[in-house]
């Protein structure tokens, strides 16, 4: 599903219409070359916020949108195993649901993302770095507040 | 320009937003419990409703932009 502009810039500022967003949806299937059905959401991100608005999580829904996986961020190879393990399970009465939930640690800044920020423009690559600076802030607060 | 469309990444985390929805996050919507529904369009222009694709299948839904 394709959301607000998580980080806007010179070449791709935050949208300012609805079809301005459908647009850049269209710009990023062509750019990236996604194949995956890409759907937007509306100008107001009514369906992003029902999940929780993050830019890049992912959820596994069942039929009858059951939610069986929720992530903050992606991790194909999670999602893989976790498809697996789904497709793996014998439906009968010896077997039941357990509940699980984990905290996993990523890399905040990979290539992929760097090149995204680039893409968009100087203005993206700044307020990124103003973000870390930011972030660094918060850590050194709490730090000191738990010393 | 609304507050959701913001346009200056920095001030979004500046004003504690990041926090605030990345806080949320693990305390609501959890496995075993309905997804929320909602409708959204297709490039073509169609619109799709989230329940349509997810009634005779299981769905893997991801949140992106280019960034």
């Amino acid at each position: 599903m394709y959301t607000r502009e998580a980080h806007p810039g010179e070449n791709l500022p935050a949208h300012a219409t609805f079809e301005d967003k459908l647009a850049a949806a269209a710009r990023l299937r062509d750019e990236l070359g996604i194949s995956r059905p890409i759907l937007v959401d509306d100008f107001e991100g009514t369906v992003h916020l029902a999940y929780g608005g993050l830019p890049n999580m992912s959820w596994v829904l069942g039929r009858g949108g059951l939610i069986l996986y929720k992530a903050m961020w992606t991790s194909a190879a999670r999602i893989g195993d976790f498809l697996e393990r789904v497709q793996a399970q014998p439906l009968d009465l010896r077997h039941a649901p357990f509940h699980t939930e984990q905290l996993e640690i990523r890399r905040r800044d990979g290539q992929a993302f760097t090149r995204g920020l680039e893409r968009n423009g100087p203005r993206a690559v700044a307020e990124f770095a103003r973000a870390e600076e930011l972030w660094s802030q918060r850590a050194r607060t709490a730090r000191s507040r738990r010393s | 320009m609304s507050a959701y469309n913001y346009e200056n990444f920095d001030a979004y985390v500046e004003a504690g937003e990041d926090e605030r929805e990345f806080g949320a996050f693990p305390n609501a919507l959890h496995a075993g419990e309905r997804a929320p529904n909602g409708e959204l369009t297709q490039l073509d222009g169609e619109r799709v409703r989230l329940s349509d694709l997810w009634r005779g299948r299981g769905v893997v839904l991801e949140f992106g932009s280019f960034t």
